[in-house]
């Protein structure tokens, strides 16, 4: 192009400037702009000499510059506007595909961005304190023989101890839970759920935004009562509470000192209300002795004090001061360890926490879930594209033909993906309102989506929305931009067929991860009925529970003896633990065992129609008998702790029980073993076997064991009511079936096998809309084929069949791919069960047919269309 | 529709006036006698390349010539709707104009 045919010499134009200027220029006028810059070049050396026409020309290309650039930047944003109108115009050509795509990538965006707001809620508790970096709580590791707990609770004076001894202690703040609080304000009678004791160093370590009342003295005084602006508007409504007071337990007036803000959700302490600590003190008086673990405490370091180098020293103070009784006599060790604040909720192992720790276990699988969904929905995305291509290589190939650069072809298709991806954000969160609700039950959280109040979460959103359109987008753009005009022009053979193997691989894959997850859901679930058709060692249908309050436990004997004259009543027993979770341990020791050999058991106290009731048998001696005073001292043990305790002939042995008497002395009180009772699980199938022993003490019962006949079940609880109201009317009558109790043991393994089955169910989708689209591509591309196989006597059905076959071989691939995945997966989980049903390799077949019977659906839908079209339509095809 | 600018007037002026003859060089000259200063090549493209996007230009690839370095020319040519935009200002002058006055005017 660039023959120099000149009578003037024209590298005589100053090189720099025509350099900028060819740099500056767009390709479609470059060639003339320049030219004309040349002419008036040439005209101007003939006219004036070469030297004032080289000033000219660089002054001229000097001053064009920011002119040049500001019609780069508007042909930007016209090129904007044009390949927006095509994208919009491709999108509405094949609005399936659209459909497809949109679908797949908003609810995989819509499950990623659920379990986003889960995994911030989770990782966000406490921040909002202040000085939350420097606050630390005790946890306490109680070893006491060979059993030991993890609790959060450490004796009340410690506290105050080290706040007085530790210069590097700033402040600290004690807490206990009380539970729930009845009051009576003005004759109405209201309830206040969760109420913390604390001291008035909870406003030096926590920021709680103060609302009424002085935060220095509100938590002073005994008797005073610090409410939540929730429980204070409920209580009160518009009214100012500081200063009111209100009664409490029918006796004691309580003084309302302050109102508080609640607590955020993202909180390990929630409360409703704040009662002194000084009024525990002067109701139990237990406030400061070393005795026990029941004070949470809270230390808050001064800054740059180190708590690893702090704990040791805090360890020695607790062991310095702790009871005596209680390190000599009971051999109780504790070790104390510091939990920073922020990580409490998901770091925490102690028993005793009041919002139930998070599990980073539990956070991890679902977030990685979350994130194969979003993977599977950007494979979705990949391979519709690319699968498309044929249907746009014409497009492709035309407008290289008249000259677009590759470069602006891969803006066009990011561009066009990005959109998309835009377009799903929006569906995304149209999807998230809808699931939101169920998301919230499944993880039993209260997570809340409000992104058009917060600009900074909606601008992430867009952001990572733009994020997964240019990374979805990339491949295809890539491909596509690569094909040649000649080849994609020439003829009904376009690009794409090369690809088949990717294409077919990412489908291979959305499908492994979609059957690992069936895998999974099933393991669960049949975990979960293992355990609920676990044969316990009794029968545990038509068994009724009625936790014991005022009169009914206190007169426990005359409310047994009415419920036995209903006629559905069959057998009744008073215990003190229901029989699926233990009710409380004690302190054994054994006949012929050193002074000092205690164990930890588990006990039941009961009366002498607990075996009957339960349906449980003797494996040797007897059952207590009424008839007979000295059985009073008497005691069951169950063939484990037969076992254990190495006797030849438990019968007639003595275990020497230890209690503590009002004055916290121990004393031993000795039982003699007078039967051996078969081995029932009384415990969640969550632990094995152990050891209980059943006592005839049926005064410390706290619950009456009611077993009905099986008809009239409605009657008898009536009936049941009816005595209580007799004996209690001031206490409300409850009743619980034990086999739904025993469901409610097992309620984390459901809520896991349900949120498998929802991400599942999800998983699926997006993958068989994937598996759709590319059928879809498979059947469009052989439209003839199929035409000639019609014409020469082929059915619809064989024609749907020949054209499922490819995908069935790559569902069965991903079995095998899936298979073992689930089962690593699930391994760990199914070891932790000490009672588990074994491997069974049918599940996997199953979830494998599964998988394989939605995809042949999926595909035979839309290939059935194609095969069943008439000939002649197909073959006139393009 | 939007009127033209003052510039864009004076550029569709003289590609009608040039007629065939109307490339870059051409017009750049027309519209500089036409001010009496002289325009910048920079400048008077940014709104050729304007009016072409707006459809109110046509353009076409011409011959080259040894002067211009063997680079061919681009000719441009009023389209209808640019014979539309021209007329469209001036009747708007036309109407302006007609509400002052002849004695008030210096």
């Amino acid at each position: 192009m660039r023959k120099i045919i000149s009578n003037h010499d024209i590298f005589a134009l100053p090189r720099f400037a025509a350099r900028l200027l060819r740099m500056l220029l767009p390709v479609e006028n470059r060639e003339s702009v320049m030219g004309d810059y040349e002419e008036m070049f040439a005209d101007l050396a003939g006219r004036k000499g070469r030297l004032a026409a080289r000033a000219w020309y660089g002054a001229q290309v000097f001053k064009s510059v920011p002119m040049f650039v500001a019609g780069i930047f508007t042909g930007r944003m016209f090129m904007l506007k044009t390949d927006f109108k095509l994208a919009v115009r491709n999108m509405r050509k094949a609005k399936g595909f659209t459909f497809l795509n949109i679908a797949g990538l908003a609810l995989g965006m819509a499950v990623g961005f659920l379990m986003l707001l889960f995994v911030f809620q989770e990782t966000s508790f406490d921040r909002f304190h202040e000085k939350s970096d420097r606050i630390f709580r005790f946890s306490n590791r109680v070893r006491a023989e060979d059993r030991q707990m993890d609790i959060t609770g450490v004796p009340g004076p410690f506290g105050p101890l080290l706040a007085d001894t530790f210069p590097e202690v700033a402040n600290v703040a004690r807490l206990r839970t009380r539970g729930t609080v009845p009051v009576i304000l003005d004759g109405r009678s209201f309830e206040i759920r969760n109420a913390l004791y604390a001291d008035p160093g909870f406003f030096d370590v926590f920021s709680a935004r103060v609302i009424g009342g002085d935060q220095k003295t509100m938590l002073e005084v005994p008797f005073s009562l610090v409410l939540t602006d929730e429980t204070a508007q409920r209580l009160f409504g518009k009214e100012d509470p500081v200063g009111r007071i209100v009664q409490v337990n029918r006796k004691d007036p309580y003084t309302v000192t302050g109102v508080v803000r609640k607590f955020p959700s993202n909180s390990h302490l929630r409360f409703d209300a704040l009662v002194s600590l000084s009024t525990r003190e002067k109701l139990n008086g237990d406030v400061g002795i070393w005795l026990g673990f029941n004070f949470k405490t809270y230390v808050e370091l001064r800054p740059g004090a180190a708590p690893a180098a702090l704990l040791p020293r805090f360890q020695e103070a607790l062991d310095d001061n702790a009871d005596p009784a209680m390190k000599e006599s009971m051999n109780i060790t504790t070790t104390l360890g510091l939990t920073p604040l922020k990580r409490i909720h998901l770091h925490s192992h102690a028993e005793d926490e009041i919002v139930p720790p998070g599990n980073p276990a539990y956070i991890r699988i679902l977030a990685l879930i979350a994130f194969f969904i979003l993977l599977l929905a950007g494979i979705n995305f990949v391979t519709l594209s690319t699968a498309r291509a044929g249907r746009r290589a014409k497009e492709i190939g035309i407008r290289k033909v008249l000259g677009a650069e590759r470069r602006r072809l891969v803006g066009q298709f990011l561009g066009e993906s990005v959109l998309l991806s835009c377009l799903s954000l929006s569906a995304a969160i149209g999807i998230i309102y809808f699931l939101l609700p169920l998301f919230n039950r499944l993880i039993a959280q209260d997570l809340s989506f409000q992104p058009f109040r917060n600009g900074i979460v909606l601008i992430g959103l867009l952001g990572l929305a733009v994020v997964i359109g240019l990374l979805a987008g990339i491949y295809p753009a890539l491909v596509l931009s690569g094909f040649t005009p000649q080849r994609t022009l020439k003829a009904n053979t376009g690009p794409g067929r090369e690809r088949r193997f990717l294409r077919n691989g990412l489908v291979t894959f959305q499908y492994a991860v979609s059957i690992a997850l069936i895998c999974c859901t099933l393991i669960v679930y049949h975990q979960l009925k293992f355990l609920r058709t676990y044969d316990l060692g009794y029968n545990r249908n038509q068994l009724v529970e009625v936790p014991l309050l005022g009169q009914t436990a206190g007169r426990s004997d005359i409310f047994k003896a009415e419920v036995l004259k209903i006629p559905g009543v069959q057998q009744a027993a008073i215990c003190s633990a229901s029989p699926y979770a233990v009710g409380g341990e004690t302190l054994f020791r054994f006949e012929g065992a050193p002074a000092g050999d205690r164990q930890v058991l588990p006990l039941v106290e009961t009366d002498c129609d607990f075996l009957p009731t339960l349906g449980l048998s003797l494996a040797a001696g007897r059952n207590f008998d009424r008839e007979r005073p000295a059985d009073q001292t008497a005691a069951l043990i169950n063939q484990t702790l037969a076992r254990k305790t190495g006797w030849d002939n438990p019968l007639g042995k003595t275990i020497y029980m230890t209690d503590v008497d009002e004055n916290r002395e121990f004393i031993e009180t000795p039982v003699t073993v007078i039967g051996v009772v078969k081995d029932y699980h009384f415990e969640s199938l969550h632990t094995p076997l152990r050891g209980q022993i059943i006592l005839n003490r049926p005064a410390r019962g706290s619950n009456l064991l009611v077993k009905l006949r099986e008809e009239a079940i409605p009657a008898s609880l009536a009936g049941m009511e009816r005595a209580w109201k007799a004996l209690e009317p001031n206490r409300p009558f409850g009743s619980k079936f034990l086999s739904e109790a025993f469901d409610r043991l097992y309620r984390t393994e459901q809520r896991l096998g349900q949120v498998f089955i929802f991400f599942t169910l999800l998983a699926l989708f997006v993958a068989g809309l994937g598996l759709f689209g590319l059928a879809a591509y498979t059947a469009e591309r052989r439209t003839r084929e199929i035409g000639i196989r019609k014409i020469l006597g082929a059915s619809a059905v064989q024609i749907a069949g020949m054209l499922s076959r490819e995908f069935v071989r790559w569902v069965l691939l991903a079995n095998l791919l899936a298979w073992p995945a689930a089962y690593l997966a699930m391994r760990t989980w199914s070891a932790s069960f000490p009672y588990r049903p074994g491997f069974n390799p049918l599940l996997f077949v199953a979830a494998g047919t599964a998988a394989l019977l939605l995809a042949a659906l999926t595909v035979s839908l839309r290939t059935m269309k194609t095969s069943r079209a008439t000939p002649v339509k197909s073959l006139r095809y393009e | 529709m939007e009127l033209l600018t003052r510039l864009e007037e004076a550029i569709l002026i003289a590609v009608l006036r040039l007629g065939d003859e109307a490339y870059g060089v051409a017009v750049n000259l027309e519209v500089s006698r036409m001010f009496g200063k002289a325009y910048t090549l920079g400048a008077l493209y940014f709104a050729l390349d304007q009016l072409v996007r707006k459809e109110y230009l046509g353009k076409r690839l011409g011959e080259s010539s040894a002067q211009r370095g063997g680079k061919s020319k681009t000719y441009y040519r009023l389209t209808p709707e640019g014979n539309e935009a021209l007329s469209a200002v001036r009747a708007h002058q036309l109407r302006i104009w007609k509400t002052v006055p002849k004695t008030t005017m210096v």
